[in-house]
């Protein structure tokens, strides 16, 4: 091969490269080297994802003699923030559809996955661990698919990336009460509860039979446990006496609406 | 006053080079007429012009070397100069198609030349065979077809050898460049005038035509 000369071209631009030893192309990145003038070596330093494609490798013989070879520059996956969703917020009972878009060389697929590795439910009820594909579809939305969604991108080149997706399922408040009636002896402690479930959260409070609302005070103690859209009232009556008898409401609001729920409390003679 | 200096270094840093669009694109020439495609470029700098066959990539030449060992192609160029031309002798026609000027920038510009390599036919109207009594003329007018240029003269033969006009008396050849025809007038034809007459033009394939003079017996 001393008498002819090896030539390398970029095919997608036809563009020369390199000539023999000389580097002919102003592309700073290219180099050329050979051994024993037989094979002969294209160096391209800091690949970018555009240097992918086909290269040719050609000698001056008469007729010409060429190769091609291809260049494939595999890029780590990237979710676009658009057209992937944002955090959503729906009313219980609409459909919606979470979206998620990557980039990356090969296509990246996408996965979604909830949080604390709690299930999917499809539209059919079926529970799943993780749903394949760039759109995960929920139907008929309830509060139990609340929470945090992550759609994870990934193609065989690390790192794999993921993006959290908050869905928000808005509801108006509802009651619940264990024991309605409740039966107490004078200067017993007695301790009333609601369970109520809303979102946004509620606002809560009890009153009296007069629609007044108790405030916390010597006598009486409101206790409040809140669980994300699950609430946990209590109220504590101390040494109840005989103007205590009669209907207690638990009252729960918000944005959606408003609900209670009533407790009487009788007396126990001693 | 405008005055023109050599490019600097300044210049070649921080100017890329263009095009002068100015030159012609699609060239036609005919088979065997070298062929030229000029390439203009400004500001050159330190990068290099190549030109390349875009059909199969081949390169042809980078600078003033040839690459391709297909001797035909050449590049021209005169030191100091902004012109870069290649010249392809005894072009054929399966040498027609695109040629690409380029230009080692990063990333590259280019320009594209169409070469169209033409097969030029000489004809001559009538029959390819024509009878003549002795004693009338013979006239014959030969039409150069598909020829980019017109042909810089055109040769009549009789047989193997070119007619000779003081040979005889009474032969007469016209010839128009611009209609690319030429006629030929043998007046007062007798039978030693028959053969094979051919029309031969500098730049077409040449066409011929057998004429026999007859004696007449009537």
């Amino acid at each position: 091969l001393t008498y002819f000369m090896v030539a390398w071209l970029r095919v997608n631009t036809q563009t020369i490269l390199t000539i023999a030893t000389h580097v002919i192309t102003k592309n700073h990145r290219i180099g050329v080297t050979h051994s024993d003038h037989r094979t002969w070596y294209l160096h391209i330093r800091d690949v970018r994802e555009s240097d992918a494609g086909d290269y040719m490798c050609q000698i001056n013989t008469d007729p010409m003699k060429s190769q091609i070879g291809y260049l494939e520059v595999v890029v780590p996956p990237d979710i676009l923030d658009y057209p992937t969703s944002t955090d959503m917020v729906v009313r219980e009972g609409s459909n919606v559809t979470l979206k998620c878009a990557a980039t990356g060389t090969p296509k990246p697929n996408i996965t979604w996955r909830r949080e604390g590795s709690e299930l999917i439910t499809l539209g059919n009820g079926q529970e799943v661990m993780s749903v394949e594909g760039p759109l995960l579809n929920i139907t008929r939305v309830n509060r139990l698919h609340m929470g945090a969604y992550l759609c994870i991108a990934s193609n065989g080149v690390p790192p794999t990336v993921s993006k959290r997706i908050m869905l928000i399922v808005h509801f108006p408040p509802m009651i619940w009460i264990q024991n309605q009636l409740v039966g107490a002896q004078e200067g017993q402690e007695m301790t009333l509860e609601c369970l109520s479930e809303a979102f946004p959260k509620s606002i809560t409070y009890w009153t009296r039979d007069n629609d007044e609302t108790i405030a916390e005070g010597e006598k009486y103690e409101p206790v409040l446990l809140d669980n994300a859209y699950k609430m946990h009232m209590k109220l504590t009556i101390r040494s109840v006496s005989q103007e205590d008898y009669g209907t207690y409401k638990c009252i729960s609001k918000n944005s959606l609406g408003s609900t209670d729920g009533s407790i009487k409390l009788y007396h126990i003679p001693t | 006053v405008v005055e023109h200096h050599p490019s600097s270094y300044w210049d070649q840093s921080f100017s890329p080079p263009y095009f002068d669009n100015t030159t012609k694109r699609e060239t036609t020439t005919t088979v065997g007429q070298s062929a030229y495609l000029h390439c203009k470029v400004r500001n050159l700098g330190d990068r290099a012009v190549s030109w390349i066959r875009k059909r199969d990539l081949h390169i042809l030449t980078v600078g003033i070397l040839t690459y391709t060992n297909d001797q035909r192609f050449q590049s021209l160029h005169s030191d100091g100069t902004d012109e870069w031309t290649l010249k392809i002798s005894s072009p054929q026609v399966r040498d027609s198609g695109v040629y690409e000027c380029q230009v080692s920038t990063e990333p590259k510009i280019s320009l594209a030349y169409t070469l169209s390599v033409v097969v030029s036919k000489a004809k001559i109207e009538g029959n390819a065979e024509l009878y003549i009594k002795s004693g009338s003329d013979i006239n014959l007018t030969c039409i150069v077809l598909e020829t980019p240029e017109p042909p810089s003269f055109i040769y009549w033969y009789r047989g193997e050898h070119v007619i000779n006009y003081s040979q005889r008396g009474g032969i007469s050849v016209v010839t128009e460049k611009q209609t690319r025809t030429s006629h030929l007038l043998i007046s007062r034809a007798l039978p030693a005038d028959s053969g094979n007459y051919t029309c031969a033009p500098s730049t077409a394939e040449s066409a011929s035509v057998l004429v026999h003079v007859l004696n007449d017996y009537t």
